[in-house]
């Protein structure tokens, strides 16, 4: 839980009305994680199903291998589950 | 209330004063669903939308769920929005009355109070509105018909206040209230629309400026929001004052929020 003060009802707008567009990129919502995608580079094919898969969307496209955005993945595997040469693991978060 | 000026007397039901106050004070929208007995306000209202006598927009729906729904939509969107429901209708509405008050949508609500089944009754009582007690709307109870008239006009201007920003119920007994004919004061269509000018929304869904309405609260928020609409409804007391005020300019008749009875040689008062 973060320390520092946050806005009370004076300072927020009536109802939580948001007037600034695309703000849920403030939200950083890795921090819900419990486990991490870590990808094994030498068996990666770079075939993108994890990249289409993925709800977020927080995986990276690469010129060889995909890497993974880690302030958004929430950890929910699907990447590790749908990989076919099973290049990635789920890795309990430290 | 008091009447101080000579007016025109025109004999109309709660039911069709509170249409007519409808069609005077530039309503954007209205959605409703008919129920006994609230269905004159719903039949008169699509008449005068029928035959042009008015701008306001008329969505007709399969519930009452969905008129409020429809409603909250369009007073998102910057527009001044009518419905009316009671009883059974009114618990239907229950989800979105908090999410009305909620949302700080200013929505005016004629309720023909009747009881709630069972058994079932189509007459009068407050069963239906004291259910919706602490749904966050402002209540007003009107005890003729002229009231209804009066309080549908200067609902808007108090629910559409910026230091307010709720919805407002004006409640009238079924039957007694909304089939009974009575002599209305009607004022004119300029002085109405004067009064209570179109609505100048500070927030609303616009392509041009996008912005989020009803996002996610967490516990660290939600009750910040809870303690606007508290302070909201504080405000409600004094903007009372002022519009009551300036109705009774336009009107001739002004409305206390405490009506003395019997007091001039009373010992003690109950309020």
């Amino acid at each position: 839980m973060s320390t520092t003060q946050k806005p009370g009802w004076r300072q927020l707008t009536p109802g939580g009305i948001i007037t600034t567009p695309g703000s849920a990129r403030e939200f950083h919502t890795g921090d819900w994680r419990t486990k991490k995608p870590v990808l094994d580079e030498a068996k990666c094919t770079n075939c993108l199903f994890c990249w289409i898969w993925c709800p977020e969307p927080a995986i990276t496209r690469g010129p060889k291998v995909v890497s993974f955005d880690y302030q958004y993945c929430k950890g929910c595997g699907i990447c590790a589950v749908e990989c076919p040469v099973h290049a990635i693991k789920m890795v309990e978060e430290a | 209330m008091q009447t101080t000026r000579k007016s025109q007397f025109v004999p109309m039901s709660g039911s069709e004063a509170i249409a007519k106050a409808v069609v005077q004070s530039n309503v954007d929208f209205a959605s409703a669903y008919p129920i006994t007995p609230q269905t004159i306000i719903v039949e008169r209202l699509s008449d005068l939308v029928a035959s042009g006598q008015t701008k306001t927009a008329f969505v007709n729906v399969e519930s009452e769920h969905s008129a409020l729904s429809a409603c909250v939509g369009a007073s998102l969107a910057g527009g001044r929005v009518f419905t009316a429901t009671s009883s059974q209708g009114l618990a239907l509405m229950h989800e979105v009355l908090y999410l009305t008050s909620g949302l700080r949508c200013p929505i005016v609500m004629a309720v023909a109070n009747r009881a709630l089944s069972a058994p079932i009754s189509i007459h009068g009582d407050h069963s239906d509105m004291m259910g919706s007690r602490d749904s966050g709307w402002i209540q007003l109870y009107v005890e003729n018909a002229q009231e209804g008239y009066d309080w549908c006009i200067q609902a808007y201007k108090i629910a559409e206040d910026e230091r307010v920003a709720l919805p407002f119920t004006v409640n009238m007994d079924g039957y007694v209230i909304t089939h009974s004919v009575e002599p209305i004061a009607l004022i004119d269509d300029v002085a109405v629309s004067d009064f209570v000018p179109p609505r100048q929304a500070k927030f609303k869904v616009d392509v041009k400026n996008p912005i989020t309405f009803g996002t996610l609260t967490l516990p660290d928020y939600y009750m910040e929001f809870k303690k606007q609409q508290d302070d909201a409804m504080r405000h409600v007391p004094e903007v009372f004052e002022e519009v009551t005020r300036s109705f009774a300019e336009v009107s001739g008749r002004h409305y206390s929020s405490v009506v003395p009875f019997e007091l001039d040689d009373a010992k003690v008062a109950i309020v």
